[in-house]
């Protein structure tokens, strides 16, 4: 019995030591938040284009695509191309810089390294709209 | 040898508790509700991580149109990405891709309504 002593005194140090390692925080440890996309909607004419102009405060990347394209009072998704761009405001317009031919989709189809300033995104018909259609735009930027 | 089993235990125990919640994907849907002439039905979802979204419209008196898009600005309605004229199946009629965000399933008249009809869609998103 006497043998036993020595295990028992050594218990609670036993237990604080098993205890502290898997509570203790991770100081590396971090979460992502989601972030929102921004969202631009409109009206696009055959052989028209619309930009919008957003300001960048810290450098970052941003990535876009077109989430909808229908033609005016209709409800099906309109597959034909229409050009989607990142530029600098020009004039009255948007100086797109870069672009992508593209008919909707819900994945990203334009990303692009932008530094802190302010820039449009942009879209026009390349000559394939039937008809005046209503776009949708999602871009995110982080 | 007595110390060691302890202290093995002890803290496999501890470590149990601080496991990572797991994520359930994909998720399927089952929806069932009305349509009229000329009218849709939309409800929106939220996709945890990127992959491919699938819609079986699995019971209907009439063709209809199926979609998957965004919700509007103003977060009523939905606008389609895609879309297809849809009679019931048990095969997926759309799939699309999709990355982590809020999208929205779309059914809507193509003609064949007279009367609002009831219908039913699987959806599958992850």
């Amino acid at each position: 019995m006497t043998r036993w002593i020595p295990f028992v005194l050594l218990l609670p140090f036993l237990t604080a030591a098993c205890g502290d390692s898997p509570t203790s925080p991770d100081d590396t440890a971090t979460t992502t938040a989601a972030v929102s996309p921004t969202v631009f909607e409109g009206t696009l004419d055959q052989s028209g284009s619309k930009f919008y102009s957003f300001t960048i405060s810290q450098s970052g990347s941003i990535t876009a695509y077109l989430a909808s394209l229908t033609l005016v009072g209709r409800r099906e998704a309109l597959a034909v191309p229409v050009r989607l761009g990142v530029g600098v405001p020009k004039g009255e317009g948007c100086g797109v810089t870069q672009f992508v031919d593209t008919s909707p989709a819900l994945v990203t189809q334009l990303t692009m390294t932008l530094g802190t300033g302010i820039y449009c995104i942009d879209i026009s018909d390349i000559g394939a709209l039937p008809g005046a259609a209503v776009f949708s735009i999602r871009f995110v930027h982080s | 040898m007595l110390l060691v089993s302890f202290c093995t235990i002890s803290c496999g125990d501890e470590s149990a508790t601080t496991a990572p919640t797991s994520v359930t994907s994909p998720t399927t849907v089952t929806w069932t509700t009305h349509v009229g002439t000329n009218g849709s039905a939309s409800r929106s979802f939220v996709t945890s991580q990127a992959g491919s979204v699938t819609v079986v419209l699995q019971d209907a008196a009439v063709a209809l149109g199926i979609g998957v898009g965004v919700p509007g600005a103003n977060g009523s309605g939905c606008r389609a990405a895609v879309s297809v004229t849809a009679a019931p199946n048990d095969a997926p009629q759309l799939t699309t891709a999709v990355e982590e965000g809020t999208y929205c399933v779309l059914v809507f008249d193509v003609g064949g309504i007279v009367d609002p009809i009831p219908f039913t869609l699987q959806l599958v998103y992850p």
